[in-house]
């Protein structure tokens, strides 16, 4: 899981050209869309087609993606959920 | 209408009120990186802007740069007129090539939002409030008596305090850029 959680880190920094930003910045419980990483919706956008490219996965509905899209943990979460 | 500060942006250098300062060789991602760590902002929405943008946001800059009317742009009485020749044209490649193989086909959203040549003045008036007329022309070489008297047109019959015209003008890592400031 630390692995996954590492590797989307790395994922979320690539898609959403978060420059100057490492994974070492990012903790796992950071709010992603709170005010340190300066997201909007636009990468919301990305995030959701991120999780569709890379891992198979269709967010259902908005209020599932506010929910999975709250952290690192809760987008590593989701993707474990779905592998079970 | 007064002219109130001139800036040219080519391959090596950067030309402002008859000053140059030369910029380093590189591709235009690395020379506009350049020009934005010079300039000591903190905007981290410039890196998910594309080339374009990034042209017309660092050009509009160091044009404004340590000017006393840098303060004033906000208002609906300040306006953007930018030519261009190639548009979001980078953009448009870019999100085709994204949708094109059924095999792979994940369009993205935020090359997406670019796909319209006037994005760039978007970023401009988002970073300075400026909420006046904002015309983007496409021009096949840059018609600068037109985009004068257009301008000439908002500060002296539409009563604009300020106009920012010009061209800007970005197709792989070939750029140029020219821009006024024009005010009373």
């Amino acid at each position: 899981m630390e692995d996954l959680k590492e590797t989307l880190k790395a994922e979320v920094i690539e898609t959403l050209n978060l420059e100057d930003i490492t994974p070492s910045d990012i903790q796992n419980d950071t709010i992603l869309f709170g005010e340190e990483l300066g997201l909007d919706s636009i990468d919301a956008l990305e995030l959701i087609v991120l999780l569709e490219r890379k891992y198979d996965l269709v967010i259902a509905n908005a209020e599932e993606g506010k929910t999975v899209f709250t952290s690192i943990d809760t987008m590593a979460d989701f993707i474990e959920s779905k592998k079970a | 209408m007064k002219e109130l500060s001139h800036i040219t942006l080519s391959k090596n250098e950067i030309v402002k009120n008859g000053e140059t300062t030369a910029l380093p060789d590189g591709t235009f991602k690395e020379v506009a990186r350049h020009i934005y760590d010079q300039l000591g902002i903190s905007y981290p929405k410039f890196f998910k802007m594309d080339a374009p943008s990034k042209l017309a946001f660092l050009t509009s800059e160091l044009l404004i740069k340590e000017s006393t009317h840098s303060q004033e742009l906000a208002g609906a009485d300040v306006g953007l007129l930018f030519a261009t020749k190639s548009g979001c044209m980078q953009s448009d490649i870019k999100h085709y090539e994204s949708y094109v193989d059924d095999d792979n086909f994940f369009p993205s959203p935020a090359v997406f939002v670019y796909t319209l040549p006037n994005i760039m003045l978007g970023e401009v008036c988002i970073r300075h409030k400026i909420q006046g007329e904002a015309t983007c022309l496409m021009m096949d070489k840059f018609d600068e008596k037109m985009v004068f008297k257009y301008s000439s047109d908002l500060i002296n019959r539409e009563n604009y305090r300020y106009c920012i015209a010009g061209w800007i003008d970005v197709l792989n890592d070939q750029f140029s850029a020219q821009l006024t400031l024009f005010g009373k």
